[in-house]
């Protein structure tokens, strides 16, 4: 069974792989990308990297639509689709 | 010329394939078919040799069949990003004066918008997945005069200087022809290779060193609209693919991303990676993986293909670009123009019959940038005694403190290893004594003071070298191409 997805193991991958710092706001509502904490398109492709190995998932790149990234909330509700049995 | 030896290629080559894409494969043949009915759309905006065409598709058949359609013309490929908006794409439509753009049907409308902004707008093309052409609309060019010169122009490219406008660079045929040549014999490749398309063909490093190099031999070529890691992968391993030419940020993805199902790269030959240095944990992590060592080329828009490191062991010197091409010569040079001994680090020349002499229409810069016959590049390096070189940074930036030069990138790679340091830039502030001042402008994450970057510099640089001037910004200028805007700050 894979580890479950929260906001907090997710906030945990922001703050270690792409060294986001331990008081910079980081909540459910945070934007990822533009305005928020501004990911670019490279940095998406390594939070999703590292997603894939925390959680034991496979995300295919043309899932990477910016609806997914747009907040911590709507990125762990999109990890937990693929977890879903289909 | 370029056109007659793709089309002796593809004559030669016949039915075997020259793309790969979406599983079907289009042969040499089919190619030239489709080039040269791109060729009899372009015709009546391209009367004369030397007219620029705007090449905005992404890597794709059509884009190489376009590319070729143009050349047979005599016609000059200025190739645009497929990411620029309707104002940069104006700009340069304006700049090159181009007699057509050619794009694919989802680009059309923001090609739409951008001939709105130009005085004498260029016809516009559509082109479909199979290479077919439409003209959009007719366009009110101003055509060129025909070209002057030993050999023609074929490429109409820009450097996004870290000053200024962009410059423009302008390659001819026998300037390509020269790297194309010297290239392939480094890499040993030829019509049995199979090439990765992964970075664009709209930049230099992707349209030389992948695109035009796989149709120079009759090679086979798979070309990825977008680089997505797992279809990178798949496509090596399922097709047996022997040549990837990338950009360290696609080697370093690919190391972190976890292997799902069979990925077998052993058929790689030739896997470099060029644009930017590729620091050598991130060239081990890549290896330890995938069990290839990607190897690092060295290049610039002015000049071509100046070296690649292709020493038989790549573990001795990841962090080395490696030996010159063939008759490419690479002078280090000290700051009176006197080369530089074994090891010692000064400015990287270079010397080469693949590389341009101006810019065009830019005495001012070229001036600055070529002396006898050698390019300046502004990138500080050193030789080894067997004449390998490796790059360690950039002299046009470089900080005068009291006599002292100080490298802003050595100080920017202390200051980044801070924790909540994002992103920064170091760079000269003019001092009351005639001298620089180092000046560091930072964005970070959180609360970060001025005080904590100089403690956390002290064990870490010479104290000269310490920034005394440090602001804190939201964010940094930057162009399209994610190039930082020195001059903005």
């Amino acid at each position: 069974m894979p580890t479950s997805i929260t906001i907090e193991a997710v906030r945990a991958i922001l703050r270690d792989r792409l060294a986001l710092a331990a008081d910079r706001p980081l909540g459910a509502d945070t934007g990822l990308l533009g305005a928020g904490i501004g990911l670019d398109s490279f940095e998406v492709l390594q939070l999703v990297a590292a997603l894939e190995e925390r959680f034991g998932l496979t995300i295919d790149d043309d899932d990477l639509r910016p609806e997914h990234f747009r907040t911590v909330s709507t990125l762990v509700d999109f990890l937990e689709t693929l977890l879903a049995p289909s | 010329m370029i056109a007659d030896r793709f089309d002796r290629v593809a004559a030669r080559q016949g039915a075997r394939p020259t793309i790969v894409e979406r599983g079907e494969s289009v042969s040499y043949a089919e190619l030239r078919r489709r080039s040269e009915a791109v060729s009899r759309c372009l015709a009546p905006f391209c009367r004369a040799p030397g007219q620029r065409v705007g090449l905005m598709v992404p890597n794709s058949a059509a884009y190489v069949a376009a590319f070729f359609g143009i050349v047979r013309l005599g016609g000059v490929v200025a190739p645009l990003n497929v990411r620029y908006r309707s104002q940069e794409l104006a700009y340069y439509l304006e700049d090159t004066r181009a007699a057509a753009l050619v794009a694919p049907p989802a680009l059309i409308e923001v090609a739409r918008e951008a001939l709105g902004g130009v005085a004498h707008p260029p016809a516009l093309v559509a082109i479909d997945e199979a290479a077919e052409c439409t003209v959009v609309a007719p366009g009110d060019a101003d055509p060129l005069g025909a070209a002057s010169g030993d050999s023609p122009p074929l490429l109409h490219q820009y450097t996004s200087g870290s000053t200024g406008k962009p410059k423009r660079v302008i390659r001819t045929h026998a300037q390509l022809a020269f790297e194309l040549e010297r290239l392939t014999r480094t890499f040993a490749v030829d019509g049995d290779d199979r090439f990765l398309g992964a970075t664009p063909f709209t930049h230099v490093n992707g349209l030389v060193r992948t695109m035009l190099t796989s149709m120079h031999v009759g090679a086979t070529l798979y070309p990825m609209a977008e680089f997505k890691r797992r279809e990178a992968l798949d496509l090596i391993t399922r097709e047996r693919l022997t040549y990837f030419g990338g950009v360290p940020s696609m080697f370093i993805v690919l190391a972190d991303t976890p292997v799902r199902g069979t990925v077998d790269l052993t058929s790689l030959r030739t896997v470099f990676s060029a644009s930017a240095p590729l620091v050598p944990d991130d060239n081990r992590r890549f290896a330890a993986k995938y069990g290839v060592h990607p190897r690092q080329l060295y290049g610039s828009t002015e000049t071509g293909t100046i070296s690649v490191n292709v020493d038989a062991d790549p573990t001795l010197a990841l962090a080395s670009v490696g030996h010159p091409l063939p008759d490419v010569r690479i002078e280090v040079v000290d700051d009176h123009g006197a080369p530089a001994a074994a090891d010692i680090e000064g400015e990287v020349t270079i010397a080469s019959p693949g590389a341009i002499t101006a810019y065009d229409g830019n005495a001012e810069a070229t001036a600055a940038s070529f002396r006898a016959g050698f390019y300046l590049s502004g990138d500080l390096g050193r030789k080894d005694a067997r004449g390998a070189l490796t790059l360690t940074g950039r002299k046009k930036f470089l900080i005068n403190r009291g006599g002292f030069k100080v490298n802003p990138l050595e100080v920017e790679e202390a200051i980044r290893a801070h924790p909540r340091v994002r992103e920064v830039v170091v760079l000269a502030a003019p001092s009351p004594h005639g001298d620089d001042l180092v000046r560091a402008v930072i964005v970070a994450d959180g609360a970060c003071a001025a005080d904590e970057i100089v403690a956390h510099c002290a064990p870490r640089i010479a104290d000269f070298k310490i920034p005394s001037r440090i602001e804190f910004r939201d964010a940094l200028p930057k162009t399209e191409t994610g190039k930082i805007l020195r001059s903005k700050l």
